[in-house]
């Protein structure tokens, strides 16, 4: 048997405060004009055609009046061992030594294997060509490419952040450290519910929040080691 | 220079009874041969030599599934990507194209040996036919090795 | 002179009539099945300039018609091979006029299953990417997955049914080709590899026939078992089963049986060939189908049972919208279709006839293919987390595209009739020979037998 990538590389994670969380989708809004992410229009979006490559899930707890709603924002989980990996056919998506999860959108023939088998349900598929409206199509990312049709594609961690983070880190000579990276939808949390770094590094605030009383990760009975942690005082 | 003498007969009887006259003459096995549109499992011709398509299924099987394991395992050590967090050289997984391969393997070396051992898809493979065998006629081909052998074979195949 | 020698006698100008003359019906076959045919390519076109989008197909249910067909098809191929192999090699002396007929099912259906997986790509012009070869992209395929299986799997099984089916077709290739006259003779003598029907060769087809039967039993049951894996290898619930590989397995040869015994009553009824396919055929069929039928409500019940018992959250969404809610209809109806009716008329005697088991079969047809849709697509609308539940609703190009597989197989099978001598001409009159052979030689050894 082999053994796995052993890496002097960050490992990538994120904590989510769910305590803290007030379902206000800033973050949601953040990763679209980040990420170049598709518009679907109002139709479509009912028919299941919108990506949202980060999603804030309500659930409600008991009957009006006495009633309380939840919110989970709910992105890709990054799983140290991700069911849709293996069950690509072309590697396009795989693990990098980083501990993403990696896609390749030029690999990917489109067989939504990866989508089928993954429980978070957190893979988008493009059914077909993306088109912005105005104003919107004068406002893409340069540094993340759009995808076209017949491609799947999922939250990247906001990869391009980690790279240039990364690279001045490397630029000034020191290790990565906390506040170096930070993607889109945690920048722009306004209850500072979400926090990223690297999990590697003991004296990380994820590293230390993760070890929290509160953690605990979604659907851990499969066995997938996502790589976020939510906080909860679980009432 | 060999000669060969055909004749046509109505039935199967009639064709084995001149098949064992024939080698009684003194005839070998090989040089008798019997065209029937239907297989005549009484013949004597076909024991004559042994099938080695088994053998060579088995061959292809074999060779199948070294070169499965081959693929599999060089490919994928040279990409040398993590999927799912599974070990690169995955033998379950990789156990089950293994098994593709040695059935394709055995399906075509059996093939192959059957085409080779039946002498078909080779040039001039119709040579020495006669097309009444389609109406269900049993055609006889002896191929004589002297003036002597083929004067018996007209004789017994009823042709002067 | 005996009963059957008059057949005998009949039997190149019976079985190779439909090859030499066409009839009226055969043009108006094809070109219905032909148009349908059309009409899929014209959808699939569309499909190809607009993207996939144009299915019904969202987040989260991303299969659906495609692979509900993909799965039918593959079913349908294990008509062939695999019953044919099997009846070979059991040595079912009433095989003979079935075995062709079932060859070429298998052959066609795979023709038309194994399209689904390269149509339903997002980008269909790519599917060669799943072969390993050296390519500029630095990489080989993941052997990990469960469609590199497939791959292999259905690459290998129509391999090895076209060489199967290909086999004991020489003999009657040369069959024609003495018949035939101009380019058609030229034709049938390249086909035919120069076959003269010596005692070796005749030995040595039979002996790789016996071979190949061996063989393609189990890649016949690795196909299906593969094709399942590829829900089981998931972690979806439904999906996720042990049983799986041979639940589908079963539901293969099920439906496969039925797709038999259709296509044998058209050939039937089309070519005049009542004298070669008798009711002793749909009889023995139709006990087969009957067994099946029971084997596969055993499998649904344990599936089901372990779902409703296990009573997970997840698993319990699932089972609850097949049996009560979305998909009930469809469910009971699938129940009615594959059991509830066939069952009774399969097992009562006087109810097994020819349009008995047809009727029987039409209904399993359509309740096999209902049931891989129900296997699909309901894991996939409910995922574990309910705030990405979901609904499926096909568009008119799945639906045409679904049309179209039924005319490419029909038309398919009209060719294939017009070429080849649907009953296998040598491997019948074999069969009359050996039934002489045992009329006349068993008779007497009985006696002896008796007289110790």
């Amino acid at each position: 048997m082999e053994e796995k990538v052993e890496s002097k590389k960050p490992q990538w994670a994120m904590v989510i405060d769910l305590d803290r969380c007030t379902g206000c989708e800033a973050c949601v809004v953040a990763c679209h004009a980040e990420n170049n992410i598709r518009i679907a229009g109002e139709g479509p979006a009912a028919g299941g055609r919108s990506v949202n490559w980060i999603r804030v899930e309500r659930y409600y707890e008991g009957e009006y009046p006495d009633i309380r709603v939840k919110f989970m924002p709910v992105m890709c989980q990054h799983c140290e061992e991700a069911p849709c990996e293996p069950v690509c056919p072309v590697y396009a998506t795989y693990h990098t030594d980083e501990g993403l999860n990696g896609q390749v959108y030029n690999r990917c023939v489109g067989t939504r294997y990866c989508a089928n088998n993954c429980p978070y349900t957190v893979r988008f598929f493009n059914f077909l060509d993306p088109v912005w409206p105005e104003p919107l199509s004068k406002s893409l990312n340069p540094e993340v490419s759009v995808r076209y049709r017949g491609v799947m594609e999922k939250c990247t961690f906001c990869i391009q952040r980690i790279r240039k983070g990364e690279d001045k880190a490397k630029d000034e000579g020191r290790e990565i450290r906390d506040g170096d990276v930070n993607p889109a939808c945690v920048q722009s949390c306004t209850a500072r519910a979400m926090t990223f770094g690297n999990i590697a590094d003991p004296t990380s605030e994820v590293a230390r929040l993760s070890k929290s009383g509160r953690a605990s990760r979604l659907m851990e009975e499969l066995g997938t080691k996502p790589r976020v942690t939510y906080l909860s005082r679980g009432d | 220079m060999p000669n060969r003498v055909h004749a046509i007969f109505d039935s199967v009887p009639k064709a084995l009874a001149a098949q064992a006259e024939l080698l009684r003459e003194g005839f070998e096995r090989k040089a008798i041969t019997l065209l029937s549109n239907e297989p005549i499992h009484q013949s004597e011709e076909a024991g004559g030599s042994r099938s080695h398509i088994g053998s060579f299924a088995i061959l292809g099987g074999i060779l199948g599934a070294t070169s499965a394991v081959l693929l599999t395992v060089i490919t994928t050590k040279r990409v040398g990507v993590v999927t799912g967090g599974m070990p690169i050289v995955s033998p379950w997984a990789f156990g089950i194209i293994a098994f593709e391969l040695t059935m394709l393997g055995a399906i075509l070396f059996s093939l192959a040996c059957m085409l080779y051992e039946s002498g078909l898809g080779r040039r001039g493979a119709l040579k020495n036919y006669d097309s009444s065998v389609s109406e269900g006629k049993i055609v006889i081909f002896a191929d004589c090795s002297s003036d002597l052998l083929v004067e018996k074979a007209e004789r017994v195949l009823g042709k002067g | 002179m005996s009963k059957e020698d008059v057949l005998k006698s009949n039997i190149n100008s019976d079985l190779l009539r439909p090859v030499f003359k066409t009839g009226i019906g055969w043009y108006i076959t094809v070109a219905i099945s032909g148009s349908l045919l059309l009409a899929a390519m014209g959808a699939f076109g569309y499909q190809l300039y607009s993207g996939i989008g144009v299915w019904g197909l969202n987040r989260p249910v991303m299969w659906a018609f495609d692979i509900t067909n993909f799965v039918f098809w593959i079913g349908i191929s294990h008509a062939g091979t695999l019953i044919s192999a099997i009846l070979r090699v059991t040595g079912a002396e009433w095989r003979r006029p079935v075995t062709r007929c079932a060859e070429a099912i298998t052959v066609f259906a795979l023709m038309i299953g194994a399209m689904f997986p390269i149509v339903h790509l997002g980008r269909p012009y790519l599917f060669y990417w799943l072969a390993p070869y050296p390519n500029s992209r630095g990489l080989w395929p993941n052997y990990r997955s469960p469609l590199l299986w497939d791959f292999f799997a259905i690459n290998t099984y129509l391999l090895g049914s076209l060489i199967y089916l290909y086999l004991p077709l020489i003999p009657d290739l040369a069959l024609v080709r003495d018949k035939a006259k101009g380019l058609r003779h030229k034709i049938y003598s390249i086909a035919s590899l120069g076959w003269r029907g010596t005692q070796v060769q005749w030995s040595r087809l039979e002996k790789a026939v016996g071979v190949m039967a061996v063989i393609i039993i189990p890649v016949a049951v690795s196909v299906h078992t593969i094709v399942s894996w590829d829900f089981a290898m998931t972690i979806r619930p439904m999906w996720h089963s042990t049983i799986f590989g041979p639940y589908f397995v079963a539901g293969a040869i099920f439906s496969g049986i039925a797709a038999l015994i259709m296509a044998m009553a058209v050939i039937r009824k089309v070519f005049h060939l009542e004298a070669y396919l008798k009711p002793i055929h749909f009889n023995n069929l139709g006990l087969l189908l009957l067994t099946m039928s029971l084997l596969w409500f055993y499998f649904t019940f344990a599936e089901y049972l372990t779902s409703y018992y296990g009573n997970e959250r997840v698993e319990k969404a699932v089972f609850q919208s097949k049996i009560s809610g979305a998909y009930a209809p469809l469910f009971w109806a699938m129940v009615v279709c594959c059991f509830v009716i066939p069952m009774p008329i399969l097992a009562i005697k006087k109810l097994r006839t020819i349009s008995g088991t047809v009727a029987a079969s039409a209904l399993i047809v359509v309740g096999m293919w209902l049931e891989r849709f129900l296997i699909i697509v309901p894991t996939l609308s409910q995922p574990a987390l309910p705030f990405n539940w979901g609904s499926y609703r096909p568009t008119w190009v799945e639906i045409t595209l679904t049309a179209g597989t039924f005319g490419y197989f029909v038309l398919l099978y009209a060719v294939f009739t017009k070429l080849f001598p649907i009953v296998a001409v040598w491997e019948f009159k074999e069969g009359l020979t050996l039934a002489d052979h045992a009329g006349s030689v068993a008779e007497p050894q009985r006696l002896v037998a008796h007289g110790d």
